[in-house]
């Protein structure tokens, strides 16, 4: 029974970590996707790139990053803890920060590529009839360009289910506050503790399977 | 011919460069009230002036005016689309695939006017286009006939202050031309609107109380 509620504390800590992160990351990415879609300015092209670079740099690298702009001796990293109490590093915090920066570039490309094949006819007709950008972003841009978010969205939340590196970077592996399944299997395996290891990786997969084939489903409705 | 001048006059000056074949285009062009109509072989670039007009394409130079105010003058001075307060009925129509056919036309209501009101106006134009009872149906569950008087509805329900008609009745059957032509061509004969035809069918020329404009 212990191992079976020890299991579950760390589920629960990576469903926890890995929803608030995708919650966040959502909202953040389909701002900046949408902002990449449908703004003109210079140097856009190198901006995409730059969002997209956590799906490229080893999660050592990323971490390292942000543990110098964020750690608890750097600007914001002070001013954060004097603001808020908490730390954004080897906190749940930063858990989740770790999560949110890696599903990020998902949600963000899915949305920038959604919001970009819209027919551009539409978005005439819109702003003819006299909706404002952010009318028109609302209204006709956002919601044809769902299920590409959605898509995006699924991604990172099963993206963040799974994060290992960063979190352990950026995060750390504290007992019931940033070890996150993910991270117990890897203990598990080290004590030689097999059986947690089976049933952890487990259910793990299940629940990724049960996300992304609810999505799928809800995906698959029609404009009807 | 209607002698009501209400409307300002809208004048167009300016070359146009096609995107499909580079070619210049020089436009000269008076739209003062009533339905005047523009004619040429496919390709030519009407579909272009009408953008142009719209504000959804800049000139290479060139100015457009409405009455005093002038809404392009070379990429010096330049009105946004959304501020010309144009109508335009789309070649392929445009509507919006996830709202259903009053939501279409209500979207274009202006937004000066209560909710409900905007409703009844919307389910009036469908209405007057025949078009009772597919109010709640999206696009893709109307026939192309019923989508292009949507789209007809829409333009009009936005209550223009220019109408620019891009091929309007080209998926109309027999009855439903005549109909929707005799809509549109009333409603701009009473509200003196600039308007601006664009089409292929001589049968559409019966409406036309202006100048013919050639490319």
């Amino acid at each position: 029974m212990t191992q079976f509620s020890a299991a579950s504390e760390l589920l629960a800590t990576s469903l926890e970590v890995a929803l608030t992160a995708t919650v966040i990351a959502s909202v953040l990415g389909t701002a900046l996707g949408s902002g990449l879609a449908i703004g003109r300015f210079r140097g856009r092209e190198w901006v995409t790139a730059a969002v997209a670079i956590p799906l490229v740099l080893p999660p050592t690298v990323l971490g390292y990053y942000l543990l110098v702009v964020l750690g608890r001796q750097s600007s914001i990293g002070l001013a954060f803890h004097a603001l808020t109490g908490c730390h954004l590093t080897f906190s749940r915090t930063g858990a989740i920060l770790a999560s949110c920066v890696a599903g990020l570039p998902m949600i963000a490309r899915a949305a920038q590529a959604s919001v970009a094949g819209i027919d551009p006819e539409l978005v005439a007709a819109a702003q003819l009839a006299g909706a404002s950008r952010w009318r028109t972003l609302f209204t006709i841009e956002l919601p044809l360009a769902r299920r590409g978010i959605l898509a995006g969205i699924s991604l990172a939340f099963a993206r963040s289910l799974g994060d290992f590196g960063l979190t352990l970077m950026l995060g750390g592996n504290i007992p019931g506050e940033t070890r996150t399944a993910a991270l117990g299997v890897y203990d598990a395996i080290q004590a030689g503790r097999d059986n947690d290891a089976l049933v952890l990786s487990a259910s793990l997969t299940l629940l990724a399977l049960a996300v992304l084939g609810l999505v799928a489903r809800w995906e698959q409705r029609r404009y009807v | 011919m209607s002698n009501v001048r209400r409307a300002a006059t809208l004048s167009v000056h300016a070359n146009l460069t096609l995107g499909a074949t580079g070619r210049t285009l020089t436009v000269e062009l008076e739209l003062v009230s009533g339905l005047q109509v523009l004619v040429g072989p496919s390709g030519c670039g009407k579909s272009s002036i009408l953008r142009l007009i719209a504000g959804l394409v800049t000139p290479v130079h060139g100015t457009v005016r409405y009455g005093e105010a002038c809404w392009q003058d070379g990429k010096r001075q330049f009105v946004s689309p959304q501020r010309r307060r144009i109508g335009l009925v789309h070649q392929r129509f445009a509507l919006f695939p996830h709202l259903s056919a009053l939501q279409n036309v209500e979207y274009a209501v202006s937004r000066a006017h209560p909710k409900l009101v905007r409703v009844n106006m919307a389910r009036d134009w469908l209405g007057r286009l025949g078009l009772h009872g597919c109010e709640s149906r999206r696009p893709a569950q109307l026939s192309g006939g019923e989508q292009q008087r949507v789209a007809i509805a829409r333009a009009l329900a936005q209550e223009p202050q220019i109408l620019l008609l891009d091929e309007p009745f080209s998926s109309l059957d027999e009855a439903a031309h005549a109909e929707a032509g005799a809509v549109v061509s009333t409603w701009i004969r009473e509200t003196a609107t600039p308007s601006l035809l664009v089409s292929h069918h001589q049968k559409d020329h019966q409406w036309v109380d202006g100048s013919t404009y050639r490319v």
